[in-house]
């Protein structure tokens, strides 16, 4: 009867290693939603970009202007804070008004081509951090879909 | 008594186990999850920096890309078709279109004898051969299958622009109603490089061509199928063994390879040099204006 009182040694180590397991699953498994959340966010930001893309390619290239304007796409509401910016060319360093563009930037058109440089940027917040998914290509006259 | 203790443990263990094994599943899909999505956004960077490549060789620029602020880079490879003959030698056969398997029957195909990049007007000489062979045909298409071409060289005398014509047919004597077509008799050809097996074979500007050299200021050749019933091959060879008698790139392929991280992805794309429309030869001939 005086066995029957108290815990064996196993039994304890066996409650130690059960709230251990049970204490690190619970700690985990938010962070890990978390990191589907955030993985599903990317994704669609990548599929929002890539569009941006897609969509210039379908217009002439002499009617693609120059400079940055914001996306719309319906899609970005589904982005916690979602919004993004189609910049089509680049800012030139070289002339005092910020204003000024040029289609690409000269270290990559080092030839002087008719192409421009197109870069689409998509931010959100994930858990209170900023994140962003940027995608850069060039579109040139005569060039794909052209 | 004692022995039922025992069973509350095991019962919680398994129900621990069970309970640790879908935690531990959720944080690998998860983990799993996030990786994928790296390895995606990754891909559609490499992605957007091969289409760079692309575009910046068509509007003339160099092979390669790099936008290093978004860690991503394209190398792009250009082969010219057929490849230019640098030196004494046949160059390999044509085919034309490139990388397209067969005319259908009164589809025309188009190869420039004259750069086709020049600007000039009229365009540059490229090919200066006194003769051309032309290859057309299916071999191993049913018997009662047997093209008839027709030619259309187009060349510059020097003050205007002017074509010559040949109607070649293997079948004239027995065809219904007669067509008046040059009777050629055909043996088939095979080229090893291609191993496309070609009905006949006929060298314009050649010995048995009663129409003699071709002429000089060489611009196109345009070809007609006629009589076929299924897409059958049309290629074409510089007979001549000399080093100004190579025929111009007719298209070029670009494969581009984008790089962005560890994904690389790969864009090919083959351009055809420009091609004049069908109606071409009709505008040609016309006896007035063809308005649209």
């Amino acid at each position: 009867m005086s066995k029957e009182r108290g815990f064996s040694l196993i039994e304890s180590l066996l409650v130690v290693v059960i709230i251990g397991c049970v204490v690190l699953l619970l700690a985990n498994i938010p962070n890990a939603l978390m990191l589907v959340s955030k993985s599903r966010h990317m994704s669609l930001a990548k599929e929002i970009a890539a569009k941006q893309i897609e969509d210039k390619r379908t217009i002439n290239y002499p009617d693609i202007g120059l400079g940055s304007s914001p996306i719309s796409d319906a899609r970005l509401d589904l982005l916690p804070q979602g919004s993004g910016t189609v910049i089509i060319g680049v800012e030139n360093e070289d002339t005092p008004d910020p204003d000024d563009w040029i289609p690409c930037a000269i270290d990559i058109c080092t030839n002087g081509e008719a192409a421009k440089q197109v870069t689409v940027t998509v931010n959100w917040v994930d858990n209170n951090k900023p994140q962003t998914v940027i995608l850069k290509t060039m579109i040139a006259e005569g060039g794909i879909n052209q | 008594m004692k022995n039922e203790h025992g069973q509350v443990i095991l019962i919680l263990i398994l129900v621990m186990t069970v309970a640790l094994a879908i935690g531990i599943s959720v944080i690998q899909r998860s983990l799993s999850d996030i990786s994928t999505a790296t390895r995606v956004e990754q891909s559609s960077r490499a992605f957007s920096a091969a289409e760079a490549g692309i575009e910046k060789v068509l509007s003339g620029g160099g092979l390669t890309v790099s936008f290093e602020d978004n860690s991503s880079n394209a190398t792009v490879t250009q082969n010219l078709q057929p490849a230019v003959n640098t030196g004494f030698g046949f160059q390999d056969p044509l085919e034309c279109p490139p990388g397209k398997s067969g005319l259908a029957k009164e589809e025309v195909a188009q190869v420039w004898l004259a750069d086709p990049n020049s600007a000039a007007n009229p365009p540059a000489e490229y090919y200066k051969g006194t003769n051309l062979s032309v290859f057309w045909g299916d071999s191993s298409a049913s018997s009662d299958d047997k093209a008839a071409l027709e030619l259309t060289l187009i060349y510059h005398d020097g003050t205007e622009y002017k074509s010559r014509k040949w109607f070649l047919d293997q079948q004239a004597a027995v065809r219904n109603p007669a067509n008046n077509f040059s009777k050629v008799n055909c043996t088939p050809v095979t080229f090893a490089s291609s191993g496309i097996k070609y009905q006949c074979k006929y060298v314009i500007g050649g010995s048995g061509d009663p129409d003699g050299f071709l002429p000089t200021g060489l611009m196109l050749l345009r070809a007609r199928l006629l009589y076929n019933k299924t897409s059958q091959p049309f290629a074409v060879r510089a007979e001549t063994n000399c080093q100004d008698c190579s025929i111009p790139p007719q298209a070029q392929e670009l494969v581009s390879e984008g790089f962005s991280g560890q994904s690389k992805r790969t864009i090919q794309v083959c351009q055809i040099s420009k091609v004049v429309p069908f109606y071409f030869d009709y505008a040609v001939f016309s006896a007035g204006d063809i308005n649209k």
